[in-house]
């Protein structure tokens, strides 16, 4: 169940001045607010075992892999010769990467945990951070938030939002000369309309729309369709424009091309916030050994994915990854012991990277204990305090929410922000 | 106690802080609508079998419903996914109160069938696209075919369920699939080749009769890993028939048990308080579950039929959970005991009214009122289990049936507008201009070996653009969006140029007016102004389900865009109607 009741979301959105857009994209680019910055989601699925890289532990009571703890900027990290991309991430980018630890999910299922922490609450009907971001931020593109990777959640939130398909199938759509060809022997003649034509069509439909605005379409819920629906025209021809920008129809499928078309489409304007799915299954009931190569497949496409970034020129004299943060995130964490399978587990916990400009770079916020209970924290420090309060998914993205330029409360009402990711 | 008290007092886990073992995985006017009446919102008995409303005091906040025309709009979109045909629009036009009647139409028109088995994907998630193997004696057809054809089947079952009027607990108690050849070649159950295309098939050997939970596919798509005990499975079967999820509570895991040792685990769920207060029931239930396989990969299988349902696997509770098969504290047997405890159980009456209610509303299972849901409830029961009942009375209920509030407070709540599904603009287009949106995906330059074939372009996931319309996937979207963006907005665009050349360029090559899909007044050189508009009178009938004068703002709009065309008059009604067909109306109703 989500957290409130959908009727009360839409008055906060109102009350926020976020209840959409009102009459086509009209605002400029430049309206966002000083500060704000986009965001990349990546979503490594299955629930990782953060004992293998970002949460150090001796063993204990923990089974751990063959490595050591290696300080690199700061932040303690799992580190072998056998997995040098991992270590070559943080080396890298330690200084501008936040490790958060301990995220209360309190819960093993993989769907759930998996809303928890993409949207910070839990059960069905919510946005996301990414949708969130997209729709508050990036209102005035073509596509607020822009979802590569297959799991992204809009609620209500769904007309800023946009889902390239599993196959990359929006090139289709783009491009008459990149559609699907006609079924065999239809010999009907494609209607591709000129550029004349096109305008009236445009001009017929805004009028239905000003005419649908004066009665049925004045208020409320169906003005906000209505709305949604006039802005949906705009922001598709704001997509055609961007056709070349999607690359080829096809699977689509790889961390590293996934990468390239979210810095394109950042880069262009097409999008705010775009999710990405690393690609790999974390969920190693059997066999935990896995998680190592599996890792190593997931920093090194976030080294290529950091590095696009920074080689892409950002809007404001840098690169883009100036204004852009990077967040990772698996569902959930592992359990501390092997099972008999020699796999393991789900956890109540979850961790996160995030990765980018104004972030406490070499910092560890929250934790875990030797239990791996998560530690309550202090929201403003990111410290481990014994008399804090439980890091809650709720808190966690309203940080980054935060961190991004974006005010939590419409979203997150009266939920403590988690401020000690910010540098 | 009432049906809906009993249903509210029941409840696994009475602490929904309760905690739980850490465990393996598992995985949405004719006459103008000024002309009608106000509904007093505050208003219950408002006249709902005739779609229409009272009048309520001027100090009552209004309502106004749709007109006796857009209702039957609504209603006909909502049930068959297309719009009236002209009598119909006729019809109600000239008596609003035969609303009923046409409902009653659409309920007993195969077209309702589609309908039926959207609203239960969106409970059991199964259609999905996933390729089966090619292999004898289906090593003809394709994989996505054949796929799609097994993941059909439990919705298949719903369809025939509700369709035929048969009483809804058959979801649980049926002792037969609903299979085409194909599915019941996969499966190796009988099918007669000279019969029909769909036909009541036996379960496979050993399955014990529980409808829709003695359907392989549905433990084919809701899998069991090795360590997950079936609990998933029991999980998806209590949240999609009884409304009653056990993943909506937190859990916290009890450190000091050894995840290690299977024995410590098994015992730890037993005797464990911190994890025994879910497991008690949650692993009663997903007992019942343990015949079938935990996982099947169709693509590693080297021969149909496949296997699913091993009868040796039934007790493995002993050995794994050693919770024998109960529900919610009542002992069981088998699936099919599962499945009459289900039937029996108010929740499942409950649970069945909100899923209707909130398909048909698009507002989610957890928003529907309950008091409405449990009158719902009560029609379902009252009528022996005729879920043709609870869909008669849902559309023609006011509250379906509302148009717009002038009322800030209110508007927010007037869900006016329903936003139309893929599959629904799939069956509108199919039926208005004879265009069935599709592609083949095995010619050059792609793979030829056959694996996609003939692709639905609305209905499909993995290539067609169900979910950039706004459908859901069955995997990665669950919920149907109740609104439109840039790629609905794409998608419609080109539908409606495709629809619009084909159309054009059939009609005009028709000569018989009266087999016609839209263009029944006109011919190709044709463009005198009161030819023209007459045609666009007709057209906004047949696509809006508008019967508007000449003089209507919207004719006239439509009359502004063909005669900057008029030069080629074929081709302004290609623009027209591409017009026309994306218009806000074709996509909400």
């Amino acid at each position: 169940m989500n957290v409130f009741a959908r009727r009360s979301f839409m008055k906060a959105l109102s009350a926020a001045g976020l209840g959409g857009i009102v009459g086509g994209l009209h605002r400029s680019r430049a309206s966002a607010a000083t500060g704000t910055r986009k965001l990349v989601l990546v979503f490594a699925s299955g629930g990782w075992d953060t004992t293998w890289s970002i949460e150090p532990k001796d063993g204990t009571q923990f089974d751990i892999p063959v490595g050591t703890r290696t300080v690199i900027g700061g932040l303690p990290i799992w580190t072998d010769a056998s997995r040098p991309v991992t270590q070559a991430f943080f080396t890298a980018n330690a200084a501008r990467t936040c490790i958060v630890n301990g995220i209360e999910v309190r819960s093993i299922s993989h769907p759930e945990c998996t809303r928890r922490m993409m949207c910070g609450l839990p059960g069905s009907g919510n946005p996301d951070i990414g949708a969130i971001a997209g729709h508050t931020l990036g209102a005035d593109l073509p596509i607020g938030y822009l979802m590569l990777g297959n799991v992204g959640y809009t609620g209500p939130l769904a007309a800023s939002a946009g889902r390239v398909g599993a196959t990359n199938q929006i090139v289709a759509l783009l491009d008459e000369e990149l559609g699907y060809p006609p079924m065999p022997g239809d010999t009907t003649a494609p209607f591709v309309p000129s550029a004349d034509e096109e305008e009236r069509v445009r001009a017929f439909l805004a009028g239905r729309v000003a005419r649908e605005r004066e009665e049925r379409g004045a208020l409320g819920f169906n003005a906000a369709r209505i709305d949604d629906y006039a802005s949906s025209l705009d922001r598709a021809q704001l997509l055609r424009d961007h056709a070349d920008d999607f690359g080829t129809r096809g699977l689509v499928r790889t961390f590293e091309q996934q990468s390239e078309i979210a810095v394109e489409m950042l880069a262009a304007g097409v999008a705010w916030s775009v999710n990405i799915d690393a690609g790999i299954s974390l969920d190693t009931h059997e066999v935990n050994d896995d998680q190592g190569p599996l890792q190593e497949t997931l920093f090194g496409g976030l080294t290529t994915l950091v590095d696009l970034l920074a080689a892409a020129q950002g809007t404001a004299g840098g690169s883009l990854l100036d204004e852009t943060l990077v967040l990772v995130v698996s569902e959930m964490t592992r359990t501390p012991k092997l099972n008999a399978a020699l796999g393991k587990d789900h956890w109540t916990n979850a961790s996160a990277l995030v990765i980018g400009p104004g972030v406490a770079g070499g910092r560890v916020v929250g934790g875990t204990d030797e239990l791996g209970q998560a530690l309550t924290i202090d929201l403003d420090s990111g410290e481990t305090n014994e008399g804090g309060v439980s890091l809650q998914p709720n808190s966690f993205a309203a940080g980054v929410l935060d961190l991004l330029g974006g005010d939590p409360e419409p979203f997150y009402p009266g939920v403590e922000v988690l401020r000690g990711i910010r540098a | 106690m009432s049906a809906l008290a009993i249903a509210l007092s029941s409840g696994a886990c009475k602490d929904d802080t309760t905690t739980a073992m850490a465990g393996g995985s598992e995985d949405q006017a004719a006459e103008g609508s000024s002309s009608s009446a106000p509904i007093d919102a505050t208003s219950d008995d408002a006249d709902a079998s005739s779609g229409g409303g009272s009048t309520g005091a001027d100090d009552l906040p209004q309502i106004v419903p749709l007109s006796p025309t857009e209702q039957l709009v609504r209603v006909s979109m909502a049930l068959r996914g297309t719009r009236p045909t002209l009598d119909e629009l006729a019809a109600v036009a000239a008596d609003p109160e035969t609303l009923a009647d046409h409902v009653d139409a659409y309920l007993a028109s195969p077209e309702l069938g589609e309908t039926i088995r959207e609203m239960h994907d969106d409970a059991w998630l199964v259609g999905s696209e996933n390729p089966y193997p090619l292999l004898d004696p289906l090593a003809d057809r394709f994989g996505t075919e054949i796929g799609r054809a097994v993941s059909q089947s439990p919705l298949r079952l719903a369809e025939y369920i509700v369709t035929n009027d048969r009483p809804y607990t058959e979801i649980v108690t049926a002792d037969y699939m609903v299979m085409d050849e194909i599915g019941a070649a996969v499966w190796g159950v009988a099918f007669d080749p000279g019969g029909d295309a769909l036909q009541q098939t036996a379960l496979i050997e050993g399955v014990p009769a529980a409808g829709v939970l003695s359907d392989p596919e549905l433990f084919v798509r809701h899998r069991s890993d090795a360590a997950n005990y079936n609990r998933g499975r029991a999980n998806m079967v209590s949240s999609s028939l009884l409304c009653m999820n056990f993943l909506d509570r937190d859990i916290e895991i009890d450190g000091t048990v050894d995840l290690a040792d299977p024995d410590a685990v098994s015992e730890a769920v037993r005797t464990n308080p911190s994890c025994a207060s879910c497991h008690q029931t949650l692993d009663g239930l997903a007992s019942f579950m343990w015949g079938w396989r935990g996982l099947l990969n169709p693509g590693l299988s080297t021969e149909y039929p496949l296997l699913m349902w091993g009868p040796n696997l039934v007790d493995d509770w002993e050995q794994k959970t050693g919770r024998p098969p109960n529900y919610f504290g009542t002992d069981g047997d088998d699936l099919a005991s599962l499945g009459q405890l289900i039937a029996d159980d108010p929740r499942f009456s409950l649970c069945t009214a909100q899923r209707f209610y909130a398909f048909f509303h698009q507002v989610p299972v957890e928003e529907v009122p309950l008091e409405r849901a449990a009158e719902l409830q009560t029609i379902l029961i009252d009528s022996g289990f005729s879920a043709k009942a609870v869909i008669r009375a849902i559309v023609l209920d006011e509250d379906f049936l509302r148009s717009y509030t002038d009322d800030a407070a209110l508007a927010e709540e007037v869900r006016g507008l329903k936003k139309a599904r893929p599959s629904q603009l799939a069956r509108t287009f199919a039926a208005s201009t004879g265009f069935v949106w599709q592609t083949n995906l095995d010619m050059p330059p792609l793979p030829t070996q056959k694996y996609m074939g003939d692709v639905d372009l609305l209905r499909g996931t993995q290539y067609g653009f169900a979910v950039l319309g706004g459908g859901i996937d069955g995997r990665y979207v669950e919920t149907a969006a109740d609104t439109v963006n840039a790629t609905t907005s794409l998608m419609v665009r080109q539908l409606a140029q495709d629809a619009a050349a084909h159309v054009v360029a059939a009609d005009f090559a028709e000569p018989d007016h009266g087999a016609r899909w839209l263009l029944d007044g006109v011919e190709p050189d044709d463009s005198d102004e009161a030819t023209i508009v007459a045609q666009l009178v007709v057209l906004h009938a047949k696509l809006y389900g508008e019967l508007v004068e000449t003089d209507d703002p919207s004719v006239r709009d439509a009359w502004t865009l063909w005669s900057a065309g008029a030069d080629d008059p074929t081709r302004a009604w290609v623009v027209t109607l591409a017009a026309m067909l994306q218009d806000h109306r074709i996509l909400f109703y």
